[in-house]
């Protein structure tokens, strides 16, 4: 178990590096140059070789490279260029609108892929079944910010009921910190069901494939002679076995809850890490986006990990070595 | 409901039929006509008949239990009562408490992510009403009563920690803590090799006893329907067609060889102390096998599941490789050879499947899995299809069109297209009913001959080699135990041998005292350790001597060798004669 999480870690450390690596690479030979963004047009050559040098940009694209490197592995981050703060900070910042935003968004999808998935296995052919199915796949089709769009315009335009962007209100620092609250899971609700909404489908279906799959298993079959309840067999014996494969399926998501989801967060106005990462790509915000897809690929990695760990654990048959090892001949082998 | 003639009957079917909408044709298959069934309290009878007669659906229509797109009619009463929605509460009362049900396949019939006692304390809590721990304890009981070792350890394992045989216990113990007064079996011991059926099989037959428990046993082998119930009902085509006393029952008689075997022609494969290991394992796979097969002869490998028989096969046709030891097909060395003459080479041994499904691409027409195997210069599709007995027309087919007799004869027709020197076949019939195992028996038989194909026939069916194979080695843990003439008679020396013997439906009918001595402990609750012979420990004959070291293999008459000092002493005795 050790040995495999260390090999495992180990790998994945060399899979960032060379991830943010190809990542500087990319982003400095694409067109454009960030100092556009910070300084006037006008500015004399002279004065914009001084800025340049301030800021980290002068040098070959090597010494550049070897400069970055060094520093982030004493974990600076550097400074914005356009923001002049901390890339600390700025992430800092919009990390707990994201996780708020995205954790929310996926309870509400796990919820969701589950009772949907549920409801088709069971209720396969029927009504309940084609109206879970189309409702869903409608969803899962629209883009996300045509979805977003759709849901501003119908639920605050029309409606009213919910705030069209932000994640407080304009008044928010003279509230009490649970009105406070109350008004940030007030802006939540649009956004957060954009994205339940919006994808809980694909995985819907994968787990209505694996119920599928399991509730035809003999051991179902058993269960059912044995006069267990319906709903025990489901749950407990179907549910169970099919939401193993599922686990694969949740440590990819831990990505995205860093990430942001970048449309529905420039849709909505959203402060968190999806705006944060848009608009350092548009200023070419050289640290920013460094940092940006630095912490994906520590969100991929742990997520995966996360997932085998899960996996291993819920298994049984991963987690306590089977008969078949200490089978075979009674010779040692030499 | 419960007028005169139901009373005191435990189950009575009225002219039960079940139809199932295929929704690739869009017809109606008949799969049950008009089955008429009566149980008592205590009535035992089987089911016996091929397979896709019926049989199983029969078991889940009772059960209430038929697959999504099965419909059914008829009459089905339970003590007089009669039951007609299979979601209502009576039915499920009934299925918790009337009628309980074991499967073929022991893995597949435990959920493989909770404890074993878990699943028994679960129906015992539902239907006993049980708490928790009353459960538990309740569960371990049930797991001494069907005799499995250390119930208390055991019930807190997972499936797939234990073997089969225990598995098939486990799933005996969950059935009955629903206390059932009607048991269906559903071909319980099919996956199970032939010790540890014998085993389950008496512990069936004692539950039943004990318990006065009516017992329906559907099996597709006529030898174990005496074993274990008064009565036999034959089922073909969804049709109950005869019901008659077991003690009347005659059974087929075996294919048999047709001639004895050519005199002795030179070796084409010759194993030489032939020794298999994987990797990371501790343990030869197979430790030392010498062997040699010839032209228009068939050599049988028996032994039952993880004695290194695959192994063994897998080693002679090279897809795996050796730890140790030579391997030389047709006076070429095997282990020298590389690149297209290590191709060539195997290329003219070729291996049979238990599997046919498994072996055959699922998207692959027969026709063209044929061509891709075929020489250039080898013979047509056509050719070999009716050299298998198929139709040529079955080349536009998928193998999911055929059945499982067809699918193992179009993979011998794929054997066959290389022109092959020699032949493995490693369990061709153990996933195949009598008629279409007898059939594929005779077919192997037919093709060694005419093609002078040296054959390798493994298999833990001793019925099956006896009809074909001029020497039979047994094999266990490796080894070669014994390897003897086999004819029209069988008389192995080695305590093991005598054991699978034993064993056999045949030989048990004969001598229903066999049934009482439990065989052997199951091997893998026992595992040998060190040096000398890997059966002591499991050995009715053993001496100190045998956990010294490892007995020979020594020649004690004209062709048979045995690996035993012990057993040479003894008086041989015969236990199949026919
Ligand atoms: S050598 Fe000993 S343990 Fe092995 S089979 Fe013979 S008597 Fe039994």
């Amino acid at each position: 178990m050790l040995p495999w999480l260390t090999r495992r870690l180990a790998q994945s450390l060399l899979l960032i590096f060379i991830l943010v690596s190809a990542v500087f690479f990319v982003v400095r030979l694409a067109p454009g140059d960030p100092l556009n963004q910070v300084v006037e047009e006008e500015l004399g050559a002279g004065d914009r070789e001084l800025i340049r040098q301030r800021l980290g940009l002068d040098g070959s694209l090597i010494e550049q490279y070897q400069r970055w490197l060094g520093s982030m592995l004493q974990g600076d981050l550097g400074t914005s260029l356009r923001q002049q703060r901390p890339v600390t900070e700025i992430i800092g910042e919009a990390m707990g609108p994201t996780l708020l935003l995205t954790l929310t968004a996926y309870g509400l999808q796990l919820i969701l892929v589950i009772a949907s998935a549920l409801i088709m296995a069971t209720r396969r052919g029927q009504p309940l079944d084609h109206a879970v199915q189309g409702i869903g796949l409608t969803f899962y089709s629209l883009p996300f910010f045509w979805l977003a769009l759709m849901f501003v315009l119908l639920f605050s335009r029309q409606l009213g009921w919910f705030p069209a962007g932000g994640w407080e209100s304009p008044d928010a620092a003279f509230l009490s910190v649970g009105e406070r609250w109350l008004d940030r899971l007030h802006h939540l609700v649009l956004p957060a069901m954009t994205l339940a909404l919006g994808a809980f489908m694909g995985p819907a279906r994968y787990l209505r494939a694996g119920l599928d799959d399991v509730l035809a298993q003999d051991y179902i079959l058993a269960a059912r002679a044995r006069g267990l309840s319906e709903r025990r067999v489901l749950l407990r014996h179907g549910l169970r076995n099919a939401l193993m494969p599922l686990i694969t399926l949740l440590g990819m998501w831990l990505p995205n809850l860093l990430g942001g989801a970048l449309v529905v967060e420039v849709v909505f106005g959203w402060p968190g890490m999806g705006r944060v990462t848009i608009e350092a790509i548009w200023a070419r915000d050289y640290p920013v986006i460094m940092a940006t897809t630095l912490l994906t690929g520590v969100a991929v990695v742990v997520g995966s990990t996360l997932a085998d760990l899960l996996y291993r654990w819920a298994d049984p048959r991963v987690r306590i070595p089977d008969l078949s090892e200490s089978e075979g001949g009674a010779h040692d082998a030499s | 409901m419960a007028d005169n003639e139901t009373t005191g009957s435990l189950l009575q079917v009225r002219n039960l039929c079940v139809d199932h909408f295929d929704p690739h044709t869009g017809a109606r298959l008949s799969v049950l006509r008009g089955v008429d069934l009566d149980f008592s309290p205590g009535q035992t009878m089987s089911l016996v008949g091929p397979s896709g007669c019926g049989k199983s659906i029969m078991a889940r229509a009772l059960l209430g239990l038929l697959p999504p797109g099965f419909n059914w009619q008829g009459e089905i009463h339970w003590r007089g009562e009669r039951l007609t929605d299979p979601d209502t509460a009576a039915w499920r009362q009934v299925r918790g408490r009337g009628l309980g049900l074991i499967l073929q396949e022991p893995q597949a019939s435990l959920n493989p992510v909770l404890r074993v006692g878990h699943q028994i304390a679960e129906t015992l809590r539902i239907h006993q009403g049980l708490d928790r721990a009353a459960a538990w304890n309740e569960a371990v009981q049930l797991l001494a009563e069907t005799r499995v070792p250390d119930p208390q350890l055991s019930a807190r394992k997972f499936p797939h920690q234990l073997s089969g045989g225990m598995r098939q216990r486990v799933l005996l113990a969950a059935t009955l803590a629903c206390n059932p007064e009607l048991l269906i079996a559903d071909e319980p011991t099919t996956a199970l090799d032939v010790s540890v059926q014998k085993d389950i099989l008496a512990l069936i037959r004692g539950l039943c006893r004990d318990r006065n428990m009516a017992l329906l046993f559907i099996t597709h082998d006529l030898n174990l329907a005496p074993l274990l119930t008064e009565q036999v009902a034959f089922m073909s085509e969804g049709c109950i067609e005869q019901v008659v006393p077991a003690a009347e029952l005659v059974l087929p008689a075996l294919p048999r060889r047709t001639e004895t075997a050519p005199a002795e022609a030179p070796a084409v494969l010759k194993a030489t102390n032939l020794s298999v290991v994987y990797p990371g394992a501790t343990r030869l796979a197979v430790a030392g096998v010498d062997l040699e097969l010839r032209p228009g002869q068939a050599v049988g490998l028996l032994g039952e599941s993880g004695c290194g028989k695959t192994s063994l096969g897998r080693a002679l046709s090279q897809h795996i490789g050796l730890q140790d030891g030579s391997l030389t097909l047709a006076g070429e060395d095997c282990r020298a050879s590389r690149g297209a003459q290590a191709r060539a080479q195997r290329r003219r041994v070729q291996m049979l499947f238990q599997d046919p499904g498994g072996s055959l691409d699922p998207r692959q027409r027969v026709g063209a899995a044929l061509r891709e195997a075929a020489a250039d210069q080898g013979p047509t599709n056509e050719q070999l299809l009716s050299e298998v007995g198929l139709d040529p027309a079955l080349q536009k087919r998928y193998p999911h069109q055929l059945s499982g007799g067809q699918r193992q004869r179009v993979a011998l027709a794929r054997c066959l297209a290389t022109s092959p020197d020699v032949l493995i076949a490693d369990e061709p019939t153990s996933a195949l009913d009598a008629e279409a195992r007898n059939l594929v028996l005779s077919l192997l038989e037919g093709i060694m001959r005419q093609r002078g194909l040296a054959l390798l026939l493994i298999s833990h069916d001793l019925e099956g080699l006896q009809g074909i194979c001029g020497q039979v080695n047994v094999m266990f843990d490796g080894l070669v135990v014994e390897s003897l003439p086999v004819g029209t008679s069988f008389n192995p020396l080695h305590p093991y041998s005598r054991e699978l013997v034993r064993a056999l439906p045949r030989t048990l009918r004969e001598d229903p005292a066999l049934w009482v001595q439990e065989t052997f402990l199951p091997r893998m609750e026992t595992p040998t350790s060190g040096s000398g012979c890997p059966r002591q420990g499991n050995c009715r004959l053993q001496k100190p001597i045998c956990g010294k070291e490892l007995p020979p293999l020594k020649m004690v008459s004209n062709n048979h060798w045995l690996r035993c000092p012990e057993a040479e002493a003894e008086e041989p005795s015969h236990f199949i004669d026919t």
